[in-house]
């Protein structure tokens, strides 16, 4: 392929999807969105630059093994759920942090942020590795 | 409207099960789709439906008054499910692809072997 | 915390295994959680003692609001018994299942059973039971399809369709319930049926299409079609877990359902459940009765054997869920050794055919013996642990004047008798025919982890015979608390 507008635009909105899914994925503890929704909005991103530019070039972007950021993902999940009990609470509350911050101004944060964040990264993985998968039986990987 | 949508739910059902009477396995499978998302329905339906109302509390406001805001559990359940079915579709698909590829058939009636003794 | 373990422990597996790449430190590993997983429950044995029913609130939002987590003693026993069965499969898998599968995830995917088994024994709620099904049905999704053998892939697809389509009845029974009552707490959904005695019938809708999805799940009379068409297909270490945990966890909700919900209702379900009890016990010990494939007799006699604990959920008094608790533990074990004892079969001769096998006895007198503890234990012969669930089963069932099912049970067992004498028969006892010699590539290394798991649950078996009154003891105080709904809502929903 070397179409030289549609790989540029590809790349673009490939970036664009991504900020986005983060987008989706920090308003969602109030607002419509969260990990779930921004996993699979990041997901479109990569279905569409991969089929200009096949799989091969995704598995390039992820780096690690789609795998392996399911395992992050779950590791994220643990986190969230243990942190709690260290702290003396039941398992999977949600511990909050408010401060203020220079240029940011009062900020939010807390566990169930964490736990958001490993369901995003986890499903993202597994919904990739799916299309990757399914991408290879169907030689569409250059 | 709890008529229309009930009535509507009806109706997938019954194109469900139709579809999963079929003999051509890809007509099932689809067929399990279509009696899901009905599912997903009825647990839509069960929490009451209210007009313009999401579920959620607007900002700065200590108390909102129940009957103007949708049950937001049923939400959340629906999302749960279509969670689950989105993970068995991709498997199921990948499944009778497979199927496919060993035994060159989607006919239900050749999937005997395994029956008899 | 207590209580979240069991669910920490097979995700934390899971997380690892992704992460990890080399097949043999993510066998140890499994080996090292299933370890950990069993010690823990059996922690739990004497807490539970001690504090009756252990309620967890997760991330602290109080009950009928918030995810709940109950175990009381019946659940405890079920967790232990699955640790225990889990513990000795995996041990046994690390031998018994070829490399190939156990390189694309076998013990990733017995976790996700495992993880959805804990699940469902300790759900408060009813939709939580729900997605802990569905975590346990998608692993055994690809692990009867793990493979990807001809007749492996047939199995998977009767089995998956008829799997999804009783999730489906459970999640609009579940819709419709809670529509009409808005909870879903088990213990917040039983008192407000008390409250609403008056018009239950409202509620029959809903209860029946749960009743069904369980009665699916666990391979009850008229809908049990799946189960001996799939569980024969896949490797036998996988046959032996499902056979062992999954009709069971559909057995344990069945229960625990009747005793929160149903019984408001009795004059109406008992009639149900002691029909389609005994149907599955008549009909499934017939149709054992004509096959000829090891692993699909015991396959049928599973339904057979899941009709002896709904007969006893029947009857309905403290002495017959006694009963049922025993039996159902009892089947567990007995029927996991029989199908690894099914196992080594196929691994020495690569046939689990009857009519081809033979001379196994002389093979090699232990396994021989395994077999004997397992299907005698199954038919219920007087030492073993069978005996006495079925002399609970009969007798509370003739003490409740149900003589006529009773005594349906006891010829039951006749053929029971008859059709694992056949198995011990045709596969240990007589000659092999000589005509049927085929080429099976002998298999050079000692089976001595898969003997280990086999001699284990064998041990276990003959224990149970032997110890028989502590554990009914420790039975019957779980049929107290599960005949005693208020105590269960008590705990959960905190005194009122």
């Amino acid at each position: 392929m070397n179409n030289i507008i549609l790989e540029k635009i590809a790349l673009l909105f490939l970036r664009g999807i991504a900020l986005m899914s983060v987008f989706l994925l920090l308003r969602g503890h109030n607002s419509p969105g969260g990990g779930f929704i921004g996993a699979i909005v990041l997901a479109i991103g990569f279905i569409f630059y991969g089929i200009i530019f096949g799989s091969d070039r995704i598995e390039r972007i992820l780096y690690f093994n789609t795998r392996i950021w399911m395992g992050i993902g779950l590791g994220f999940v643990l986190l969230a759920a243990v942190w709690p009990v260290f702290l003396g609470h039941a398992p999977l509350t949600g511990l909050w942090y408010t401060g203020n911050w220079p240029l940011l101004g009062e900020i939010h944060l807390g566990t169930p942020l964490i736990f958001d964040t490993g369901i995003f990264i986890g499903v993202a993985g597994l919904i990739l590795s799916v299309i990757i998968t399914i991408m290879e039986v169907l030689k569409w990987n250059t | 409207m709890e008529y229309i949508i009930a009535i509507f739910i009806g109706l997938l059902y019954a194109c469900g099960v139709y579809l999963v009477l079929r003999r051509s396995i890809v007509k099932v499978i689809l067929g399990v789709f279509v009696l899901s998302n009905a599912t997903n329905l009825i647990i839509f339906l069960s929490g009451g439906i209210t007009r313009g109302g999401a579920a959620f509390i607007p900002e700065g406001a200590e108390t909102v008054d129940p009957a103007t805001i949708s049950d937001p559990l049923p939400q959340a359940l629906i999302l749960t499910a279509i969670v689950i079915s989105l993970g068995i579709s991709a498997y199921i698909l990948a499944l009778k692809y497979r199927y496919f590829d060993v035994t060159g058939t989607h006919d239900l009636d050749q999937l005997k072997n395994t029956d008899q003794r | 915390m207590i209580l979240f373990a069991l669910l920490l422990i097979p995700f934390t597996y899971l997380m690892l295994a992704l992460l990890i790449k080399k097949a043999g430190i993510k066998k140890r590993l499994a080996i090292l959680f299933s370890t950990l997983n069993l010690l823990w429950a059996m922690a739990l044995v004497p807490i539970v003692q001690y504090r009756e029913i252990i309620v967890v609130q997760m991330g602290g939002w109080s009950a009928p609001f918030g995810i709940s987590l109950v175990a009381d003693r019946f659940s405890v026993l079920m967790l232990l018994v699955t640790a225990f069965i889990f513990f000795l499969i995996t041990v046994y898998a690390t031998q018994s299942v070829d490399k190939a599968r156990r390189k694309n995830g076998h013990f990733f995917f017995t976790f996700g059973i495992l993880m959805g088994v804990n699940g469902s024994f300790m759900a408060g709620d009813l939709f939580n039971l729900y997605v802990w099904f569905e975590v346990m049905l998608m692993s055994s999704f690809i692990l009867v399809s793990l493979g990807g053998e001809r007749k492996q892939l047939e199995g998977s697809i009767k089995y998956l369709i008829l799997n999804l389509i009783s999730s489906l009845f459970f999640v609009a029974g579940i819709g419709l319930l809670y529509g009409k009552l808005g909870s879903l707490n088990l213990a917040d959904l039983s008192q407000k049926m008390e409250l609403a005695r008056a018009n239950l019938a409202v509620l029959n809708p809903a209860l029946i299409l749960i009743f069904v999805g369980f009665s699916i799940k666990g391979a009850l009379f008229p809908f049990f079609f799946w189960l001996p068409a799939s569980y024969h297909t896949p490797p036998p270490a996988v046959s032996a877990l499902f056979a062992g945990l999954l009709t069971k966890v559909g057995i344990y909700s069945l229960i625990r359902f009747y005793t929160l919900f149903l019984y408001y209702d009795a004059g109406f379900w008992q009639q149900v459940v002691l029909w389609m009890g005994a149907l599955s016990m008549v009909i499934g010990v017939i149709a054992a009765s004509s096959q000829y494939d090891f692993r699909k007799i015991l396959s049928f006699h599973i339904i057979s054997q899941v009709g002896y604990v709904v007969i006893a959920l029947g009857f309905f008094t403290e002495a017959a869920l006694t009963a049922a608790i025993f039996f159902l533990v009892h089947n567990m074990l007995s029927k996991t050794n029989a199908f690894l004892v099914a196992g080594w079969v196929h691994r020495e001769k690569g046939t689990l055919n009857l009519k081809v096998l033979g001379d196994m006895f002389k093979k090699s007198p232990v396994w021989g013996i395994l077999f004997f503890i397992s299907a005698f234990s199954l038919a219920g012969l007087p030492p073993l642990s069978g005996f006495f669930g079925k002399y609970l089963v009969l007798q509370s069932g003739i003490e409740a004047g149900y003589t006529g099912v009773a005594m349906l049970a006891l010829f039951v067992g006749l053929f029971t008798l008859f059709s694992m004498v056949k198995i011990w028969l045709e596969v240990f006892w007589k000659k092999q025919p000589e005509d049927s010699a085929m080429e099976w590539p002998v298999n050079q290394k000692p089976a001595h982890w898969m003997l280990f798991s086999s001699l284990a649950l064998g041990t276990a078996i003959v224990a149970m015979g032997l110890w028989a009154a502590p554990i009914a003891e420790y039975c019957q105080a779980a049929a107290q608390d599960l005949l005693n709904p208020s105590k269960y809502i008590e705990y959960v929903l905190g005194p009122s």
